[in-house]
């Protein structure tokens, strides 16, 4: 009888728990399909109020969007910011992180406060003279002031999460190679850059995503021919009709490299992200 | 070969002569300095100037829009304007149950999913990968997605709530919901993550006082509020720190969800600032609650900051 009955709890617990589940499931990806779907869909199945759930796929909407003069730039903006502020994050937090890792250098304690502290000061307090020194000296609505922006905002994490990988990268390694005659920075750029690979994968995808993603430096430092993709959809809106069609089509663009990269880079991310918030 | 000194010591010590011919010591310690330099400098410029000059800004009378009107030092009177300003009061009151309620709603249902995939069962990797999906949308697209779910005609929230019998609703439109549905976009952006870092937490832990409290006959309750809860108490203090750091200043979410409406019931410190600097083109004003801000996060993350530092001071080998 109690055999039964443990049996039974356990299926409703199992039951319980996947009912549990599917409702988590459901709360985090159903807004995503939505938005795709939407994307997908034409006229008449966008404005109902009962969302269709089977209809003819087309792709009307992305070719409307993409006819917009404004979107394919962005596009470009967006791309060529995200890709510059990867590499000069990629290169300059490696070899700051691997500065801090291999010495104990005189003021060390106030260095490694004022990279991880600049992480924390939120870019707001920044803006207001920000976008007075860029106006001053021109550069407002210029791709390299954001490019250097989003750089200097995006280092201290990326330099705190290769100290981490550097660490794991023996000594020996080192100093074998300054006994063969390298210089130290021949062998940051021929051993420790190959050897610390998968950190600057992590490093290099959290840096796209961010700068990809960024918003306030963006509105503000961008005019006409430099905005970004987050800037020219934000725009997109507050009329008093909404196109939900193409601003569905325009998330889902924004969307897709995030959502790519955290399905394939799942991996690299992992301990990217937790980087200094897990201990272990 | 035996192993050689750390690197920091490397001018105290002995060394053989041949190593030391080798290692070039004086001329080469340059090169740590050499290597943080641009960092440092770009950190310095881009980070550390304008902070110190926007807390200058915050005490001139400054109107961007009107070049030909004199800069004046007017000392503490934009701090005096912006904190007796009912505006600001709102702000910072609606800025606070955003941070309290949408970081510990994030963080318990962050734990409630580590604590179900701490479990083995079918599909735990693909449930985990699409349940970290939202993890690295840009805000923006999380805004605009849930404005498009909250939208009063065409919604899907609309279309649930009618479901469950209850009236449709304008959700951004209407007071009493705005903010509460942009605490609802943030926790789905950030749950996810909060979700991430504790789960990678608990695997972590060491299992030894599990099994003891599993072998003394605790009951998996027991052991999860007085085993399990107690040793992940440094994890939660670093989430919690994080996501009320994040919370604190919450800008695309209202930008594109509300903008700060309907009357000032979403109304940030954060958008509050931006619209001072950049739509009332009152620089000085902006400035007040921008440095606001900045203390206010500080003071919230100090005790992460310092955490970080001694881990980032472990790294050296």
């Amino acid at each position: 009888m109690s055999k039964k009955n443990r049996a039974q709890k356990k299926i409703v617990f199992w039951i319980a728990f996947y009912a549990a589940l599917i409702c988590i499931v459901f709360f985090f990806v159903f807004p995503i399909f939505w938005i795709m779907s939407t994307s997908l869909k034409q006229r008449v199945n966008v404005y109902t109020e009962k969302p269709v759930l089977c209809f003819p796929v087309t792709w009307e909407n992305y070719q409307r969007v993409f006819e917009l003069q404004n979107f394919g730039r962005s596009l470009l903006n967006s791309l060529i910011v995200a890709v510059s502020v990867t590499l000069i994050i990629m290169y300059f937090g490696a070899l700051a992180a691997y500065a801090l890792t291999r010495w104990r250098i005189r003021g060390y304690s106030w260095v490694s406060l004022s990279i991880i502290s600049a992480r924390m000061f939120p870019p707001i307090a920044l803006l207001p003279s920000f976008f007075l020194f860029a106006s001053r000296l021109g550069l407002v609505d210029t791709r390299s002031v954001l490019v250097f922006t989003h750089a200097a905002y995006g280092l201290p994490f990326a330099v705190f999460m290769l100290a981490g990988f550097f660490r794991q990268i023996p000594r020996d390694l080192d100093d074998a190679a300054l006994i063969d005659g390298c210089g130290y920075f021949q062998l940051f750029n021929k051993i420790m850059i190959p050897s610390i690979a998968p950190g600057l994968a992590a490093a290099a995808i959290l840096s796209f995503i961010y700068s990809w993603n960024e918003f306030l430096f963006a509105l503000v430092l961008t005019r006409a021919s430099t905005k970004t993709l987050p800037v020219v959809i934000s725009e997109f809106i507050g009329f008093v009709q909404v196109d939900w069609q193409g601003l569905t089509a325009m998330t889902t663009i924004l969307m897709i490299p995030s959502i790519l990269i955290s399905f394939v880079a799942q991996k690299y991310l992992v301990r990217g992200l937790t980087a200094g918030a897990v201990k272990g | 070969m035996s192993k050689l000194p750390p690197m920091d010591q490397a001018e105290t010590l002995p060394y053989s002569n041949r190593f030391k011919r080798q290692i070039k010591s004086h001329h080469e310690h340059r090169a740590p300095y050499w290597m943080l330099a641009p960092v440092l400098g770009g950190i310095a410029i881009l980070v550390y100037f304008p902070l110190v000059n926007t807390f200058f800004l915050s005490f001139l009378r400054y109107f961007w829009n009107k070049p030909q009107q004199p800069i004046r030092w007017v000392g503490l009177k934009n701090y005096i304007d912006v904190f007796s300003d009912s505006l600001f009061q709102q702000a910072l009151t609606n800025t606070i149950v955003f941070m309290i309620c949408s970081t510990l709603l994030s963080i318990v249902i962050g734990l409630a999913m580590a604590m179900m995939f701490s479990r083995d069962f079918p599909g735990k990797n693909v449930f985990i990968a699409l349940v970290l999906l939202p993890m690295m949308i840009a805000p923006v697209a999380a805004a605009l997605t849930w404005n498009f779910l909250f939208d009063g005609k065409w919604g899907g929230v609309n279309y649930f709530v009618h479901l469950l019998g209850f009236s449709k609703q304008a959700w951004l439109a209407d007071p009493r919901f705005a903010l509460p549905a942009v605490m609802v976009a943030d926790i789905w952006l950030n749950a996810p993550f909060v979700f991430l870092v504790l789960y990678t937490s608990l695997q972590a832990l060491p299992q030894e006082p599990i099994e003891a409290a599993r072998i003394d006959g605790g009951t998996g309750w027991q052991i999860f509020t007085r085993v399990i809860l107690p040793l992940l108490i440094p994890n939660f203090l670093l989430i919690f720190i994080i996501r009320l750091m994040d919370t604190f200043r919450v800008f695309d979410l209202i930008y594109i969800m509300t903008n700060g409406g309907p009357g000032g019931r979403s109304e940030t410190v954060g958008f509050l600032s931006y619209e001072r600097t950049f739509r009332h083109f009152n620089m000085g004003q902006g400035s007040v609650i921008a440095i606001f801000i900045l203390f206010s996060v500080l003071i919230i993350s100090w005790y992460f900051i310092r955490t970080l530092q001694q881990q980032l001071q472990e790294q050296i080998k």
